[in-house]
């Protein structure tokens, strides 16, 4: 076939078959729904992160003899394995969204790797000095049953008065040495706490959640020799209103 | 083609095209010569496959004209187009070509010559046919960054565009390339004299 005969025939063949340029609008919000994924991707991931911040920033390392015969038993079985999946799943989701933008082609995966990594750590500590971790975690654990159910086998550790731990919400206050809390598992424990072992201490509020390390002394009776907020308040900077959790205020303890 | 279209810019035949669907011939005569000889070279197909290939091409083309972005040079595009429709040929017949219809110039043959220290004076066609075994041999995106470096004379950015692989990754595949082509050319004994 020649030159002019192809030409013609393309020609032709697009007049048959009456093909005519796909819109621009078309590759615009096909553009726009990826890049919308790539956002997505990068705020999850970065949400993942911080709350994989905030959980290591709870976590009590100190206290580590209380839950396990050894320092690197503790670090396994309090890891955040489920925000770390989360994590790696996000940031791979974000890899295959960006490597399919228009540019994407140009960069390298080491490179398309370590900038989203980067970019999930910046973000994520911003995220967590923002409150958004706990806001985030909170609304999940509020409102998902599986991610409610994990969250209560994670609380569980805190939830054994014979290893000389318990957890749970203030509920009636007699004096800050002598109160009632109600645990994770609904049972009531009176709490005297004139024993402590400590310099700073939460103060004693109704509606506060702690956790406690100290002694059992009956199957209602607790002493304590440590307590602490259940979480800590995250260095934030965030609007009053989005506060949907009581933190306690650290004083002097009596 | 008359001198007033071929003095203008692809991306005003872009525009042209546009605008009246017969001005497009003024894009398809501009590349169609380049792209049958591209799509014979990484591909093994007859010419008249590789014009019904070139033809497809030229629908895809022109049914995603107003996705062309003017900050890529137009001819990586088409070539991009044309590289994803011989792989989708191939995948359709799931086999790997036999021969390749290399068409190359003699400019083009020495220097690749060069470039693999070539240097005995032989018959240029024979040559021709050596370098088509060796290619035949190596692997398909080896292979087809050799010809788009050496006989298509794009540069490692042009490359990148095509092929949708950072250009660190090109000069990996050519470095790659002309390594398993020297592999080959000992491995096979094949001796350009």
């Amino acid at each position: 076939m020649n030159e002019k005969d192809l030409g013609k025939k393309i020609i032709e063949k697009i007049e048959k078959k009456k093909i005519k340029p796909k819109p621009k609008w078309e590759f615009l919000l096909k553009d726009s729904v990826l890049w919308f994924f790539v956002v997505l991707t990068v705020i999850v991931g970065s949400l993942a992160f911080s709350i994989i911040i905030y959980m290591i920033d709870n976590n009590d390392w100190d206290l580590y003899d209380h839950f396990s015969d050894n320092y690197f038993g503790f670090i396994l079985a309090t890891l955040p394995y489920f925000w770390f999946i989360v994590l790696v799943l996000f940031l791979g989701l974000l890899f295959y969204n960006f490597k399919h933008t228009t540019g994407g082609y140009k960069y390298t995966t080491s490179t398309i790797m370590l900038s989203s990594i980067l970019l999930s750590v910046i973000l994520g500590v911003l995220f967590y000095n923002l409150g958004f971790a706990q806001e985030f975690e909170d609304l999940l654990a509020d409102n998902v049953q599986p991610y409610k159910d994990l969250v209560k086998n994670r609380e569980k550790v805190w939830t054994q008065p014979e290893k000389g731990v318990l957890a749970g919400k203030v509920v009636v206050i007699i004096d800050q040495n002598n109160f009632k809390i109600i645990d994770l598992n609904k049972n009531e424990w009176q709490v005297l706490a004139s024993n402590l072992r400590q310099q700073k201490c939460p103060h004693i509020q109704e509606g506060i959640r702690i956790k406690i390390i100290g002694q059992k002394i009956t199957n209602q009776q607790f002493e304590a020799h440590i307590i602490r907020p259940f979480f800590k308040e995250p260095p934030r900077i965030i609007p009053f209103g989005i506060r949907s959790q009581q933190f306690p205020v650290m004083v002097n303890c009596h | 083609m008359s001198g007033k279209i071929l003095e203008k810019t692809d991306q005003e035949l872009v525009a042209l095209a546009l605008a009246d669907q017969k001005d497009f011939l003024f894009l398809v005569k501009r590349y169609q010569n380049q792209l049958i000889q591209y799509i014979c070279r990484i591909s093994n197909v007859a010419k008249e496959d590789a014009e019904d290939i070139l033809q497809e091409v030229f629908l895809k083309v022109y049914r995603n004209l107003n996705s062309y972005n003017p900050k890529l040079k137009f001819s990586s595009w088409i070539y991009r187009i044309t590289h994803n429709e011989v792989i989708s040929a191939y995948r359709k017949k799931k086999n790997r070509p036999q021969t390749i219809d290399l068409d190359l110039d003699f400019n083009l043959i020495e220097t690749l010559a060069d470039d693999f220290d070539i240097k005995e004076k032989i018959d240029q066609n024979f040559l021709k046919e050596k370098i088509s075994q060796v290619l035949l041999k190596m692997d398909h995106k080896y292979a087809e960054v050799l010809v788009l470096y050496y006989f298509e004379q794009k540069d490692y950015q042009e490359i990148s565009d095509i092929i949708k692989k950072p250009k660190g990754t090109v000069a990996t595949y050519l470095n790659r390339a002309k390594k398993q082509f020297n592999k080959i050319l000992t491995k096979e004994n094949i001796k350009f004299h």
